[in-house]
């Protein structure tokens, strides 16, 4: 998909506005796209609130992608039906729900190099989900000593003792960790 | 092959707090064994994974829009009827303050006053204590002592468009209009996503200046699909009718 030679198509439009983070360009994919993402997952036993997660976790992979330079030479409508396919059949294999046409649906097809920086963001919005789900002071403790803050620096910037927050930045640190392990889609990506 | 270090241990080891001994161990572990090299780049890329404004920007537009655009809930009929009955009050209403001879000309400091509402809401993944006490200030009305700390916040992240958007609307608020004007034109320029919110604060930022031509032609380049056009449209008429 990221063919470099090949001309882009027109829609490689939506890929720039999605990158200028234009908002017009959101409302527009949705408007015109997402009518066609919730009858595919509701016709693959999802709901719409199923579909409104496809679509906006693929809208999300579809940004890294295109910050990794990503050049569409089909119809944006058919690679986001590509990405959203993909990732709702993962979903009900990963759910083991039941699915009565599941068989009747071709696998949507994207090359080996396309998959793999899919799952390389994949793994990125997981991290990322897990981070989110901690409570706000460990995302705190966390958020400062990513940004290469030992300790001693946290508590002194967070106004708190030295020693909880050494304590309390390990337990933070090890439960994102175990929570990033437990997820079933981390092993599938590994 | 070493046992699994912990996460935390990583952390502490990049950032120098271990002990000298066990510092030097670890790096010369890390050297020669694999898995422990497979270790570390899973931390490193939990670690870097979070470290993404842009992204973090994407996925609040992407909010944002998800929020506009929920399905309109069900209403059962005899609900029905009382939003109608409401709303067919609320339209008599209107017409009667709209009908009525306008008796309230106002200039346009009161103009200004009457639009200048200030949404106060930093949207970071995580409101820290810094951001919190900005966010204390300016919903207390305390331009003045917020804006030291918002110019230290951004001199660290230059890139916070939300912040940017509170060092304006201080400076507007404590009579810095030139330097307040010349931030939204930043802003405007740097952030997309901020662009129509840096028109309608230069608009309201040339009222505040009685430069009020100026504040009308950015008050039309507001386009109609943002969440400011129908202030900009309301603004406009009534700085139609002042001038009549």
């Amino acid at each position: 998909m990221s063919a470099q030679s090949s001309q882009p198509h027109p829609d490689q439009q939506y890929i720039e506005g999605l990158i200028r983070g234009d908002k017009r360009t959101f409302k527009l994919i949705y408007e015109r796209y997402f009518p066609l993402i919730e009858r595919y997952v509701r016709q693959n036993s999802g709901q719409r609130a199923d579909a409104e997660d496809v679509f906006y976790k693929s809208l999300e992979i579809i940004y890294l992608q295109a910050r990794d330079g990503l050049v569409i030479t089909q119809s944006f409508k058919a690679y986001l039906k590509l990405i959203c396919q993909r990732r709702w059949l993962n979903e009900l294999r990963r759910s083991q729900r039941v699915v009565l046409n599941l068989k009747d649906q071709p696998e949507p097809y994207l090359d080996a190099e396309v998959i793999a920086q899919i799952e390389k963001h994949e793994r990125k919005l997981l991290y990322r989900k897990h981070f989110q789900k901690l409570p706000i002071r460990c995302r705190e403790i966390l958020e400062l000593t990513f940004e290469g803050k030992n300790y001693k620096e946290v508590a002194e910037q967070l106004k708190l003792n030295y020693s909880f927050v050494r304590r309390r930045g390990g337990e933070c640190a090890n439960t994102l960790m175990k929570n990033i392990h437990q997820d079933p889609l981390f092993n599938e990506l590994k | 092959m070493q046992p699994e270090i912990t996460f935390a241990k990583w952390e502490e080891f990049l950032s120098g707090s271990l002990e000298a001994e066990e510092q030097q161990a670890l790096e010369n572990a890390l050297q020669e064994d694999s898995d422990l090299q497979a270790q570390f780049a899973l931390y490193q890329e939990v670690r870097n994974a979070q470290k993404d404004p842009d992204l973090d920007q994407f996925v609040a537009t992407l909010n944002e829009v998800r929020a506009e655009t929920v399905n309109p809930i069900r209403i059962p009929m005899m609900r029905k009827i009382a939003v109608a009955a409401s709303i067919a009050a609320g339209i008599l209403i209107l017409l009667w303050f709209t009908m009525r001879p306008d008796k309230t000309v106002l200039t346009t400091q009161e103009l200004y006053a009457e639009y200048a509402v200030h949404e106060i809401n930093i949207q970071q993944m995580s409101v820290g204590p810094e951001l919190g006490a900005i966010q204390n200030l300016l919903r207390a009305k305390k331009y003045a002592e917020a804006l030291p700390l918002i110019n230290s916040y951004l001199d660290t992240y230059p890139d916070a468009a939300d912040v940017m958007l509170l060092r304006g609307i201080s400076l507007l608020e404590t009579g810095q209009v030139k330097e307040a004007i010349t931030c939204f034109q930043r802003l405007e320029e740097n952030h997309p996503i901020y662009t129509n919110e840096a028109k309608w604060y230069q608009a309201l930022s040339l009222l505040k200046n009685e430069q009020v031509s100026a504040a009308v032609t950015a008050l039309t380049t507001i386009p109609s699909e943002s969440s400011r056009y129908q202030n900009a449209q309301a603004l406009l008429k009534k700085i139609g009718k002042k001038d009549n």
